[in-house]
């Protein structure tokens, strides 16, 4: 045999060994399985370490809070019956529901919510999204097994915030010594919906319904979150079946739509939270000190076109940061629209002219030259935002230069105010903005220098005011406010392009995200015959 | 030779702790620390906490302290913990060996078992239509990126085709089901061909001007005869030393095919830790993948040495 020949023969037998791979089919009485999309290994399966957006998500399948947003962003009850607000006393005192269960049969009881909330407080336990929240709590009692009452130095209405924290069972996680390498996080026992089966780092959870769930089993009978940190294999995952349902980038949604297997799947988006803004920096530099300045940058953005031609209609203008979905939102505040020959003569008013008739404007010898800083994505979107902004600010005559910075790095210029208009993208639970615009929040996220006791007056009283009609007056005061004098501009709310499975029934998604709520999974559905 | 050898040892791990304290400073030169990664840049940590969890963390130590303690740990065989998920890093490799040690061991035994008929018959007819087309095939392959084709196999042989899994181990902790290692392996292999195939044929041409060949030749042998028992002799040589320098190339190259792949192994670890500013992730990783390369070189060095008897006297 001639060498080239054998070059051969072991070239097809290692074609052959390599596509040997066995073909599975699905017989029609298996289990009810759903496979969704996470991005990440959670930090931890601690559930309150270090608890990151998707230790949360699968916090809330395996274990209840007290209580957890609905579909709406409104609290609802969860292992906690009712509660009661007392402004007086500056205590809020939960009734649990009884019968409740963990796991492994124990009962659920007050003890193991006060061990939960002392743990989380612990600065070793480094929770983010719920311990920061409870700094004003003082005093945290169990007068019997169902009653856990809550004493606060200062209190609030979105003191329940907090209270979304998952529930972890004293008997288990409180004999660990070690939080990150216990028992605990090797198999978490919890009370919610799903029971945990296992973990493979970096491919799956694996969990099955919760029969004796006190709320209901689930329909499904297994759940799988599958890890995929990269949205192109979770794409091609989701066309081969292998993932149910995932929010895709709005170019491969659209992609996806376009499919021959696009028959397969539902198609829709939901309202995210997300706002995509511009921080003017009144401080520091001779442009953005003048509210003028800033509504006249705004006006020259033809957002509504570039929704219609570049976003694929995946977004709406915002008015003020209060999401135009919500229940919050001021009806009579409504978003600057284009008006690029307005925006020309707020510039002429506050003193920026052409003078020297090379495009750019000036004022007192200063150029109107600024940068836009924006954080580096793999998202093209990210990019074609920062060079349509920039050509329309270069079209009224400015010259705009655009920074693109690592994350990190955009966060230590942020902190330091070393920028003159920054984009980024915020998202928030809850109508108190208080960090983003108070005078006192110069070292939380009111990078942008703003400062007027009008303003903070508005946002103490969203703040602390309980009656609800005279809150929901002071959130538009607040509206009005930034309206006139838009220290940050809501630029676009993003929709979230969601695709699923046409047999997966009963999906709600929230501003949160479509596992992110009180609804998600527990209640989702399997049917055999698609709709 | 043993001196060879502990001379060679001593470099080795000198080579490896300034790799180890390169990959420190680079990490402290990047923007951000780990709490203000795992803030994600909500600023949501107090002055007071974030000043706590760096005390707690010994990030306010000097950077050399810093330094120094984990080379003390690391005396004691500890590689510390994971700042990320607060794990020790020993366990995160080590669960995460198999998998990239499985991948690399296949995709060079695949390279070496591919390359050394291509350059051999390459080798053969030197300048022939087989060894131009072999070289313009392997060197079209050696500049094709490994996520494009990555992204392209799978399109093919798992979306379209459904023969092969697209991503993930099969479901398996530690070494990966086989059918899950064939695309990856083929990414992490096809790269290699053109180096190691151009090495194989230019050695061989190479050793075929020696005197033995000649006389082999002159015996009445045929050219292939002669390649086959005189010239891989004479080539496994150099060729050694080849395999040395591909371990590390390869490390590199499974950075990203775990992570279109979705494969837990080390080249994922690493660039998780990268993301995260996990020091002590990225100092394990660097050591042990560095520990590898070093030790294939040394490898390579030493068969070189006992093959050789002029380098091992020298």
């Amino acid at each position: 045999m001639k060498l080239g020949q054998r070059l051969c023969w072991i070239l097809a037998l290692v074609c052959l060994a390599a596509f040997c791979a066995p073909a599975e089919a699905p017989s029609k009485d298996e289990p009810r399985v759903v496979q969704m999309h996470i991005t990440q290994d959670p930090a931890s399966l601690s559930l309150i370490g270090k608890t990151d957006l998707n230790s949360e998500i699968v916090g809330m399948r395996l274990t209840d809070a007290l209580v957890q947003y609905d579909d709406k962003l409104v609290i609802r009850p969860l292992l906690a019956e009712s509660w009661e607000f007392s402004e007086s006393d500056k205590t809020i005192t939960f009734k649990l529901r009884e019968n409740v269960r963990w796991h492994d049969g124990e009962p659920v009881t007050s003890a193991d919510v006060v061990f939960t909330i002392d743990k989380l407080r612990e600065p070793e336990t480094e929770n983010l999204p719920w311990a920061p929240a409870l700094d004003k709590l003082v005093r945290l009692e169990a007068p019997d097994e169902h009653t856990v009452v809550a004493t606060y130095s200062e209190i609030k209405p979105d003191a329940l915030d907090a209270w979304r924290t998952p529930i972890l069972p004293e008997h288990i996680a409180g004999q660990d010594e070690d939080l990150f390498n216990g028992r605990f996080v090797e198999h978490p026992i919890g009370c919610g919906p799903f029971k945990f089966l296992h973990y493979i780092r970096g491919q799956e959870i694996v969990m099955e319904a919760n029969d004796d769930y006190w709320g209901g089993r689930p329909e499904i009978d297994r759940l799988e979150l599958k890890i995929f940190a990269d949205q192109q294999t979770a794409y091609q995952a989701m066309m081969t079946g292998d993932l149910h349902i995932m929010v895709m980038a709005a170019n491969l949604w659209q992609q996806a739509r376009e499919s021959e297997q696009a028959a397969a799947f539902e198609f829709t988006s939901y309202k995210k939270y997300s706002v995509y803004i511009l921080g003017w920096n009144q401080l520091n530099n001779p442009f953005f000190g003048d509210a003028r300045m800033r509504r006249a940058l705004v006006l020259a953005l033809d957002r509504e076109s570039f929704i219609a031609n570049v976003a694929g209609g995946m977004a709406h203008v915002g008015a003020t940061t209060f999401p135009p979905s919500s229940d919050w939102v001021a009806p009579d505040v409504e978003p600057y629209g284009y008006d690029p020959d307005e925006a020309r003569r707020l510039l002429e008013e506050v003193g920026w002219v052409d003078t020297d008739g090379d495009g750019v404007r000036e004022k007192n010898g200063q150029r109107l030259a600024f940068t836009l800083m924006v954080p580096k994505s793999s998202q093209q979107l990210t990019s074609w935002i920062a060079d349509w902004q920039q050509q329309s600010w270069v079209d009224i005559g400015a010259d705009v230069t655009v920074d693109q910075l690592e994350w990190q790095t955009l966060r230590e210029r942020r902190k330091e105010r070393n920028f003159h208009v920054l984009a980024q993208t915020l998202q928030f639970t809850n109508p108190d903005m208080y960090d983003l615009y108070h005078s006192s929040a110069t070292d939380r996220y009111n990078f942008w220098g703003n400062n007027d006791p009008e303003i903070d007056r508005l946002l103490d009283a969203v703040r602390y005011t309980f009656d609800p009609e005279q809150r929901l007056a002071a959130m538009h005061g607040v509206q009005r406010w930034l309206h006139d004098h838009e220290p940050v501009t809501a630029v676009f709310f993003f929709d979230a392009p969601l695709i699923y499975d046409k047999r997966l029934r009963g999906v709600r998604p929230s501003p949160l995200g479509y596992a992110a709520s009180i609804h998600g999974p527990r209640e989702w559905r399997w049917s055999d015959e698609a709709s | 030779m043993l001196r060879r050898i502990v001379s060679r040892l001593a470099t080795g791990a000198l080579t490896l702790l300034l790799v180890t304290l390169l990959v420190f400073g680079l990490i402290q030169l990047a923007p951000g620390d780990p709490l203000a990664v795992q803030d994600d840049g909500m600023e949501r940590l107090s002055r007071a906490d974030r000043a706590a969890l760096a005390a707690y963390y010994g990030f306010d130590r000097p950077l050399s302290a810093q330094y120094a303690s984990w080379l003390g740990r690391l005396l004691k065989g500890d590689l510390g913990t994971s700042i990320r998920d607060r794990r020790p890093v020993l366990e995160k490799i080590a669960e995460r060996l198999p998998v990239t040690l499985s991948l690399n061991a296949l995709a060079l035994f695949l390279i070496v078992a591919l390359s050394v008929p291509i350059g051999a018959a390459a080798a053969l007819n030197p300048g022939s239509i087989a060894d131009r087309w072999s070289a313009t095939a392997t060197y079209l392959l050696y500049a094709v990126p490994i996520f494009w084709a990555a992204l392209l196999l799978q399109r093919l042989f798992a979306v379209r085709l459904g023969w092969l899994p697209l991503y993930g181990s099969g479901g398996v902790t530690g070494i990966p089901r086989f059918a899950n290692m064939v695309l990856p392996v083929v990414c992490l292999t096809y790269g290699g061909l053109a180096y190691v195939s151009r090495f194989v044929r230019a050695n061989l041409i190479e050793s075929t001007r020696f005197e033995t060949i000649l006389s082999a030749r002159a015996r009445g042998l045929t050219r292939f005869t002669i390649l086959v028992r005189h010239g891989f002799r004479l080539a496994a040589v150099p060729m050694l030393t080849l395999a040395g320098f591909l371990i590390p190339a390869l490390f590199a190259g499974s950075v990203i095919v775990e992570t279109v792949f979705q494969l837990p192994g080390l080249g994922w670890l690493f660039i998780d830790a990268a993301y995260q500013r996990d020091v002590p992730v990225l100092l394990g990783v660097t050591l042990i993948s560095g520990t590898a390369a070093l030790a294939g070189i040394l490898f390579a060095d030493l068969t070189y040495a006992l093959a050789d008897p002029r380098v091992r006297r020298g």
